[in-house]
């Protein structure tokens, strides 16, 4: 069903009648069009998106004058010694030089190269048929940026992809940024992408670990513009004997979609996914992670924190599907809570579906306040009560920033987390 | 230093603490003894500011202060410890930072510049021996994970780090082995001064052994029905509780 209020759709295809019908990719742009059209944004009857009203959201945001222009914020990881890419208005520089033994490159040029990792990929993980959000950014994206770890490469810093905001959020009021990542078999990497500023993003990336290879993906959510609203879908795809870890950070926006899908469709795969939420004032931040087994001896672990103050909404949909061949699977999941205000809410939802029977599985959330025992002992050792929630608070935090194993990243977050709180 | 007069609580309209009088001046150590449920703990609990209890008559004084009207953190830096009991655990937070935290906020309430690292680390290292911690415990998590005796040799560290005036020692030597004890027992006579004062509250006469009381009270059902020398310890043990609530219910 199209639940889509005319307006937006008009605004939607308005702009794909603009992108040029010469482009390589119009064939895939015209059947995710389609694709959208046919699904129209989720709306509030779809369970996933039941407490996420995106297309309400939208609507209010476009309706809305637009005249402020953001100030740009560059360089919010200082301190991290890094490769690094900008991209702005979601445009990249043509050939991204950074001297680095990776590869990076618009899709245009992928595509004139014939990169074959390019060719197998792109648009081969995120689906338009079934999620519209990917139906659109499919559609709609900008120059899409490839990153290609060749084979047994292991990259000595790691690459930071820093989203700045839109100059003039008039001009270009949803960006649809798309990255496509492949890390060769045997390689290991960090890549960050480093969200910044105000306007609308519908970004997908697609994540792909080949043999052996590991990859450490990380989400950055915490340096928007307070009215920013952005829908994310990561689509993790991984071979045999890989690992992908995944770090999810929010604690800005107005309204923030995260899904997070990983495919396991090889055996021996390891796949971590970690986040944490930390929310104010009317902030929404919904996550909705899945994690498909569908091959034996597969290992994923999630865990998912939240912090909610003032009138927040938090959202954690956590979905493990172990298929009927996916025997001896791990499969872990926990989502743990902290709700400090009588006017913050907190829908979490785990979901298990199991079709193998020699699994080891288990799920577990947790909702609740700070620990008046923990409290009081903090007090009778002299230390105020302000400080001791604090103190409190940060520690619940920390239990997820300390999973990031780049030292100076995980200071980075510590000093972001406690400014922002 | 210390005076309780005729201190009444209650928790959830049930009296607790049914008129408790009690005076400690520097350089003294009480013991507080008595049978399960007669109040000890509830009164350790109190003077430390514990919001579940409703104090509903009476006063306490401390070094000219009221105490009840402090809160918990004020209670700390006038110089008032308890010894838990239940040392919660509270993971992540390490046990350094949490010291850390602690000795600076008394100190800034006290109007005291904060300790750099190097002279906090010093003091730690100093007290540590003490009570003879293994410094890897102290990166950790406070007391997360551990066993029931390094969760009292950490209080007694932090004791040892407050410095405080009068200290309250609630069933300290509960799931201790002998060894520990010995252990507990001396940080804590090291730490006594003509200045300061103890309070040991205890079930059992064993940890009296190794702190040697000037005064012994026992609590009975709200109220301390007896008092005296540490001699009245040795009699309880030989006799057991019965002697005593037999002597209250005759009189």
């Amino acid at each position: 069903m199209a639940v889509i209020s005319p307006s937006l759709e008009q605004t939607f295809i308005q702009h794909f009648e603009t992108l040029p019908h010469s482009s390589a990719f119009y064939a895939t742009r015209r059947q995710a069009m389609e694709a959208f059209q046919q699904q129209g944004l989720p709306s509030l009857k779809n369970e996933g998106y039941k407490y996420t009203p995106i297309a309400r959201f939208l609507t209010e945001y476009l309706s809305r004058a637009q005249t402020a222009t953001p100030p740009r914020r560059r360089s919010a990881l200082p301190g991290l010694e890094a490769y690094a890419i900008e991209l702005c208005d979601g445009k990249l520089p043509a050939s991204p030089e950074i001297h680095s033994p990776i590869q990076c490159l618009t899709f245009q040029e992928a595509y004139e190269q014939q990169h074959p990792a390019f060719l197998a990929h792109f648009a081969q993980h995120a689906q338009p048929s079934t999620d519209s959000l990917v139906a659109l950014n499919t559609a709609l994206f900008e120059e899409g940026l490839f990153v290609y770890i060749p084979a047994h490469t292991v990259l000595d810093k790691p690459l930071v992809i820093d989203h700045c905001a839109p100059e003039s959020p008039a001009a270009l009021p949803i960006t649809h940024p798309r990255l496509l990542i492949v890390a060769a078999p045997y390689s290991q990497a960090h890549v960050i992408t480093n969200w910044q500023g105000a306007g609308l993003t519908n970004a997908v990336a697609e994540v792909v670990v080949e043999k052996n290879a590991r990859l450490d993906y990380y989400v950055l959510q915490t340096a928007l513009g307070a009215s920013a609203g952005q829908l994310q879908t990561t689509q993790g795809y991984q071979a045999t004997h890989s690992t992908l870890n995944t770090y999810t950070f929010t604690w800005s926006g107005a309204l923030v979609r995260n899904n997070l899908n990983c495919m396991l469709d090889a055996s021996h795969t390891e796949t971590n996914m970690y986040g944490l939420y930390s929310l104010q004032g009317t902030q929404h931040v919904d996550n909705c992670t899945t994690v498909d087994h569908r091959q034996p001896h597969t290992y994923s672990n999630e865990l998912y924190k939240g912090i909610l103050a003032e009138e927040a909404t938090g959202v954690f949909n956590g979905r493990i599907y172990v298929r009927p061949a996916a025997q001896k699977t791990n499969a872990f999941q926990e989502n743990n809570n902290l709700v400090l205000s009588d006017k913050a809410t907190l829908h979490t939802k785990p979901q298990l579906e199991i079709w193998a029977d020699d699994v080891k599985c288990s799920h577990g959330a947790t909702t609740g306040q700070l620990d008046v025992d923990q409290l009081f002992y903090l007090q009778s050792r002299g230390i105020p009560q302000a400080t001791a929630r604090a103190l409190l608070r940060q520690a619940f935090a920390s239990e997820v920033i300390d999973k990031v194993p780049l030292d100076a990243l995980k200071a980075q977050l510590q000093a972001s987390w406690a400014a922002q709180v | 230093m210390l005076q309780i007069k005729h201190l009444k609580t209650t928790i959830d309209d049930k009296p607790l603490l049914k008129g408790i009088d009690l005076t400690v001046q520097p350089g003294e150590v009480h013991a507080i003894m008595g049978p399960n449920g007669a109040g000890k703990s509830t009164l350790a609990s109190v003077l430390a500011g514990k919001e579940d209890y409703t104090v509903t008559e009476g006063s306490v004084t401390f070094l000219g202060q009221d105490l009840l009207e402090l809160a918990p953190e004020e209670r700390a830096a006038a110089g008032f410890f308890l010894a838990f009991q239940y040392p919660v655990e509270i993971p992540g937070v390490s046990t350094t930072n949490f010291l850390k935290t602690a000795v600076n906020e008394i100190r800034k309430q006290q109007g005291l510049e904060p300790l750099d690292a190097v002279a906090f680390l010093a003091l730690m290292k100093e007290k540590m021996q003490l009570v003879n911690i293994d410094p890897a415990l102290l990166s950790r998590p406070l007391n997360e994970g551990f066993s029931g005796g390094e969760k009292k040799r950490n209080e007694i560290l932090q004791m040892a780090m407050l410095a405080p005036k009068l200290a309250i020692l609630d069933e300290t030597d509960s799931g201790l082995d002998i060894d520990a004890l010995k252990v507990v027992a001396h940080g804590v006579n090291q730490l006594r001064s003509p200045d300061n004062a103890t309070i040991v509250v205890t079930h059992y006469q064993r940890l009296l052994d190794y702190i040697v009381p000037d005064f012994v009270h026992v609590l009975y059902d709200g109220r301390i029905v007896r008092s005296g020398t540490k001699e009245l310890a040795h009699e309880l043990e030989a006799k057991g509780y019965d002697w005593i609530k037999a002597s209250v219910e005759a009189s």
